[in-house]
């Protein structure tokens, strides 16, 4: 293999473009089959994912790819690194990242961003704001829900 | 003559009208975009929607349900409940009940199945309750020692009238219909069909039992 065809360069919405090795790109199971199918040259737009996302997308994979590699980190380490990572992180990133990761197709990437968002959403406000969810039940229909749910409302 | 102008200005106006429309779309559109843009997430596919919520304890997902209709509708489809059982056999709970009159104490204990090996004197080592409730259940009878949990529902035989069976995580429990015959002396199973994904009660008469069994 030459050297040129071990990078590839992933393009976000925004036009960024990000030069990584192959073994970090091809986590994404999404980028795996484009390569495979060779429908791709090394260039890879990625139409839902903006620059900024992305660039963390791939520093989550940087430091998967090299774990995967050698070892030379503990997985105890890595739980670590992956609490900071989610850590500082907004929510509207966080969903962002959710997003990114279900369309890349990074099972462990989803899985830690579900359970981050799990962790810290605590009110339906919260759910509102940042899904953008229209709260459609009439008021009628919501204290009626509320009504059915009251355990779950006192602490 | 008159009425091909009639007609021109009848499908002018009708021009008028849809250019207008589609402007007004357009307009729309770009709103949308624009919010689209500062928000993006306005289309949250609801297959992560479910993918978090099956994340989150029971209690909050209850409270959830309150968010809109969609997610109130996701908490009770069969996929979101398998994942959610998934994630929840992951983290062993111990579920202690008594019960005093009509009223039954209910608390869980999240059990560390590590510690219960390390320990050498059997003892077992217990963070604090996860969940704690007690609530009323149907008039005054007599309850006979409920059946163990079956994929997360528990049955109260009861000496006389209906058994009751159980939701622990939902706080609720569920009403029988009523049996062709009356409740008096039968022996209940609690039983779940994977295949259906339902559950299933069966009650078998004491009597026609012992009838059975002195024949043989």
């Amino acid at each position: 293999m030459s050297k040129s065809e071990k990078k590839i360069v992933l393009k976000s919405l925004d036009n960024e473009a990000f030069e990584v090795e192959k073994a970090v790109a091809l986590q994404s199971q999404t980028i795996w089959v484009m390569c495979e199918d060779k429908c791709v040259g090394n260039e890879i737009p990625l139409e839902n994912v903006t620059g900024q996302i992305l660039a963390k997308v791939i520093d989550y994979c940087k430091k998967h790819a090299v774990v995967d590699g050698d070892g030379d980190e503990s997985s105890e380490e890595l739980k670590n690194w992956d609490t900071e990572f989610t850590k500082n992180m907004d929510q509207s990133t966080l969903f962002n990242m959710i997003l990114a990761a279900n369309y890349l197709n990074i099972k462990s990437l989803l899985n830690l961003t579900c359970q981050a968002v799990a962790d810290k959403t605590k009110t339906i406000d919260e759910f509102h704001t940042f899904l953008n969810i229209e709260n459609n039940f009439t008021p009628e229909e919501e204290a009626q829900i509320c009504q059915e749910n009251l355990w779950a409302f006192d602490d | 003559i008159k009425e091909q102008e009639k007609k021109k200005r009848k499908t002018e106006e009708k021009k008028k009208e849809e250019s207008r429309r589609e402007e007004e779309e357009e307009r729309l559109l770009s709103y949308r975009g624009r919010r689209k843009k500062s928000k993006s997430t306005l289309s949250f596919p609801l297959d992560l929607t479910s993918e978090i919520l099956s994340r989150i304890p029971a209690r909050s997902v209850f409270r959830f349900c309150c968010v809109s209709k969609l997610w109130s509708s996701v908490t009770t489809d069969s996929y979101f409940i398998k994942s959610f059982k998934t994630r929840s056999l992951l983290q062993p709970s111990l579920l202690l009940c008594f019960i005093k009159v009509s009223t039954l104490f209910v608390s869980s204990i999240s059990q560390h199945t590590d510690t219960l090996y390390k320990n050498s004197n059997n003892s077992y080592s217990f963070s604090q309750p996860i969940d704690r409730y007690r609530m009323e259940l149907p008039e005054e009878y007599g309850y006979f020692p409920p059946t163990e949990s079956v994929n997360g529902l528990i049955c109260f035989p009861r000496s006389s009238g209906k058994p009751i069976v159980w939701n622990p995580s939902k706080r609720q429990y569920f009403n029988l219909p009523n049996l062709r015959l009356n409740w008096e002396s039968i022996e209940v199973f609690l039983g779940y069909d994977p295949v259906q994904g339902k559950h299933k009660l069966l009650c078998i008469l004491l009597r026609e039992v012992m009838g059975l069994l002195g024949l043989v």
